[in-house]
């Protein structure tokens, strides 16, 4: 049993035995004391009694002083065993007669006065009767008792008294010890259950009831209040579960975020690197023909050159030029491109005779290089597609090009066909070139990034072509595939869609070669400018090269250094009645710039063409000039032809109350 | 016979004390001893009520003849009484009445009637009446008397004629008759 429930029952057993026997005693000793009490007063009262009947039969006796009478009627008290002595005085207090019991060892006193002091013991009990005759004293009779048979009675009640208060206490403590097992039995269970409970977390189990008393309730209480911890306890750790689960899972998705940043920063850096290295292979790119132009201009001006060696001069230059203006083109898509800003045409255009065009150009430098070029169609084609002829010459060119700089010797095969399935056409140009690694594939279609770092340097290149033809092809509604294994050559393949009407006119057959067209640049020189034009420029030597490209064209034209002259200039000829018919108008100028001075002739209500020029070929430009009140838009260096071409345009035509769609790029 | 022998018994009774050494202290002590036996008998005998004229009528105690007391009665006497009856000592001559005996209750003969058989003239007298007769004249109880009073040794004994007593209307208390010697009368008094 538990020590506090021990420590209980044997305050409750020591209590209900103390109850007991102190009772027990109480009642006792009192009973003991009335019933010693009264046992004396009976012996008093007997022995009185005694004594008085005595006195009376011994009167007569007495009265005559006739003590053998006395003697013999004093003897009569033998009867009662505990008189010790009865002795007869006369009136004068002489001992007329006595008797003395066996068990009397003193003296019979002579005298009445002498009494007391012979039989006077706690032992025994003297009592005196008067002996009367005819109503008078005649002398006294004295009576000593035994009191020992009344002490040992005392002493044998007091006895039986223990005796039964011992069995009462016993029995009573037996009697609590069993109520205590019965009442506290179901609360040790109780608290054993409780102990068990809070030691060892054992929320399942349950205190049994044994009866339905208070106790009972108490257990039903505690069993509830088992089941309400244990439903908490078990939500608690349900909850617990749960927000360990929520933890991984959240831990995991910040490891896979803190990868995926990792994986981003790591992209960020590589293209940060990329871009440090272009930008170094730009410069390498740029300063090369630069080098080039400057130095041959540096010959032309020397005077001591024959005429065939300033025509090399002047071709190398230009050569240069040309490729520098590549180069510049390629950044300027790009960057449109990242920028979004790179919008598409969707006409009607000629895939085979766009092909045919495209193999021609490169012809000349496949046969450069010793290579063969050759381009077949895989009939049925579509006659026409709908897709912007511009962006699909750039990507053949591109992909061209490509195959045929990396390819040393051998062929390069192109080859068109179509998939009605998917509604696209595919351009396949597969070279005998170097090949790549899978790595090397994986890094191709990634600006300013080419296979390898020292390609730049061998083949030279931005390593712009193949990201921008990757990312026109998909903004013509496919895709450039590659495939290739080192020293094996490489096959690349460039899908774009051709819209959903363009499979129901096909070419079966190659029809018959038809006569090369006239080429566009070539017309605008035919144009004649016989007008009056306003050139806004603050450069001399733009000044010069662009005026001398109107005035050969047959225009009058006058020059103002800035927004400001601009203004002057026009409000002039109209004040003389010679008007201007167009306005060139340099966007950079000191003092009042492009923006300003178009801005505030619209203000003044002039409805003259202005052409933006600029050297800022980036994407949002022509947005900017077009909302600043600028008509047309076009970048330096100034082609001569488009220059003539597009002042002929805004001439002839007037200015048209909405902007033109046209696409400025070379 | 057993009268006799009974008689013989009290007088052995007090022969303790031992013969007449100084004759004088033994005759005053004697007398005091019979007055105080005298006074015992009123105690342990009854009379009856119609004895007394009234209820507060005296107890008289008469001596006839010669008085052996003198004063020695009165002074016993004095004070003491029996029921509500006061005791009244009265001395009667010896020629005296019937009639006047009559008023005793208790009549003490003294030893001088003895002669001429005076005292049997007495007892005759009051032969009907409530009267205890007593005498200290020998043979006295067993003569038609009542009690007869003996002094042996110092101390006092007597014989009772029960039937005489009790055949006047006295009423002898057994404890009396303990004590006393009971004897059968050879006369009765007042036959003739």
């Amino acid at each position: 049993m538990p020590m506090k429930t021990t420590q209980f029952s044997t305050k409750l057993v020591l209590a209900i035995g103390g109850l007991t026997a102190g009772a027990l005693l109480i009642v006792g000793g009192i009973l003991g004391l009335l019933d010693l009490r009264s046992a004396n007063q009976q012996l008093q009262q007997r022995i009185d009694v005694e004594c008085r009947l005595m006195a009376e039969a011994v009167s007569a006796a007495v009265a005559f002083n006739d003590s053998k009478t006395t003697a013999d009627l004093l003897r009569s008290t033998m009867a009662d065993p505990t008189v010790l002595l009865a002795a007869a005085f006369d009136e004068h207090g002489v001992l007329v007669a006595d008797f003395r019991g066996p068990a009397f060892t003193g003296d019979t006193p002579k005298a009445l006065g002498n009494v007391d002091a012979t039989v006077g013991s706690t032992n025994s009990m003297a009592v005196n009767a008067v002996i009367k005759a005819g109503g008078e004293p005649v002398g006294t009779l004295v009576m000593v008792c035994d009191l020992r048979p009344l002490q040992a009675r005392l002493i044998r009640q007091g006895l039986i008294a223990a005796g039964t208060v011992l069995v009462a206490l016993l029995a009573s403590m037996f009697a609590a010890t069993r109520i205590s097992r019965l009442l506290l039995g179901p609360i040790a269970s109780l608290s054993a259950v409780a102990k068990r409970v809070a030691r060892d977390g054992e929320y399942g189990i349950r205190a049994k009831k044994f009866q339905d008393d208070e106790v009972g309730l108490l257990t039903d209480a505690l069993n509830g209040m088992l089941d309400h911890i244990q439903g908490q306890n078990d939500s608690l750790l349900r909850s617990n579960d749960d927000l360990e689960r929520r933890v991984n899972e959240r831990t995991s998705e910040l490891e896979r975020q803190a990868a995926a940043l990792s994986a981003a920063r790591d992209a960020a850096e590589a293209a940060s690197r990329a871009k440090s290295d272009f930008l170094a292979n730009m410069s390498h790119e740029i300063r090369t023909p630069m080098t080039a132009i400057l130095g041959y201009a540096d010959l032309l001006v020397d005077q001591g050159q024959s005429e065939e060696q300033r025509t090399d001069c002047i071709q190398t230059v230009r050569r240069n030029g040309e490729h520098l203006m590549s180069i510049i083109n390629d950044i300027l898509d790009i960057s449109k491109i990242e920028a979004g800003a790179m919008t598409v045409e969707c006409i009607e255009v000629d895939p085979i005779a766009l092909l045919r065009e495209a193999v021609d150009m490169m012809q000349v430098r496949a046969r450069a290089k010793g290579l063969q070029l050759s381009a077949t169609v895989s009939y049925p084609v579509p006659a026409t597609i709908k897709s912007d002829p511009v962006r699909l010459r750039q990507i053949l060119v591109n992909i061209i090009g490509n195959a045929i700089k990396f390819t040393e010797q051998g062929r390069v095969d192109v080859t068109l066909t179509a998939q009605p399935a998917t509604s696209t056409l595919s351009v396949v140009v597969a070279d005998s070139g170097i090949g790549m690694s899978g790595d090397q594939i994986s890094r191709l279609f990634r600006p300013f990034s080419q296979a390898d770092g020292t390609m730049a340097r061998r083949f030279g290149g931005t390593g712009l072509g193949l990201a921008i033809s990757q990312r026109l092809c998909e903004m013509l509604g496919g895709s450039v595939r590659v495939e290739s294994q080192l020293g094996r050559g490489t096959v690349f393949t460039a899908s774009i869609g051709t819209g959903t009407e363009a499979f129901q006119r096909l070419v079966t057959q190659e029809p018959a070669q038809s006569p090369a067209e006239p080429s566009a640049n070539g017309r605008g020189a035919e144009h004649a400018l016989n007008y009056r034009i306003l050139l806004a420029e603050d450069g001399p030597d733009n000044q010069r090269l662009i005026s001398f490209h109107l005035r050969k064209a047959g225009a009058a034209v006058d020059i103002a250094e800035n927004g400001k002259f601009a203004i002057e200039n026009i409000a002039r000829a109209n004040s003389e009645g010679n008007p201007y018919r167009l306005v060139l108008m340099d966007m950079q100028m000191p003092e009042l710039d492009g923006y300003s001075a178009t801005a505030q002739l619209r203000e003044q209500a002039c409805d003259l063409p202005i052409i933006a020029l600029t050297a800022h070929a980036m994407a949002g430009d022509r947005e900017k000039c077009l909302a600043a009140g600028c008509d047309d838009y076009m970048t330096k260096p100034v082609n001569r032809a488009q220059l003539v071409e597009l002042c002929h345009k805004w001439i002839s035509r007037g200015r048209s109350p909405q902007p033109a769609n046209t696409q400025s790029l070379t | 016979m057993t009268c006799i022998v009974a008689v013989a018994a009290i007088v052995l009774l007090g022969a303790g004390d031992g013969g007449a050494g100084n004759g004088q202290i033994d005759v005053a002590k004697a007398i005091k001893v019979k007055a105080a036996v005298l006074l015992n008998f009123c105690r342990f005998i009854e009379w009856p009520e119609k004895a007394f004229a009234k209820k507060d009528s005296p107890f008289v105690i008469g001596v006839v003849g010669e008085d052996p007391f003198g004063p020695v009665l009165d002074t016993t006497m004095e004070g003491k009484s029996v029921g509500a009856h006061p005791i009244v000592v009265k001395r009667f001559a010896a020629n005296s009445t019937p009639a006047q005996l009559a008023e005793c209750s208790m009549l003490f003969i003294s030893a001088s009637e003895e002669q001429g058989n005076r005292h049997e003239q007495h007892c005759d007298a009051v032969a009907d009446k409530p009267v205890l007769t007593v005498s200290d004249i020998p043979g006295f109880a067993v003569g038609g008397g009542m009690i007869e009073v003996g002094f042996v040794g110092g101390k006092a004994s007597f014989s009772v004629n029960r039937k005489g007593a009790e055949g006047v209307g006295l009423s002898l208390s057994s404890k009396l008759l303990q004590l006393g010697n009971i004897v059968e009368p050879k006369r009765k008094p007042g036959h003739k």
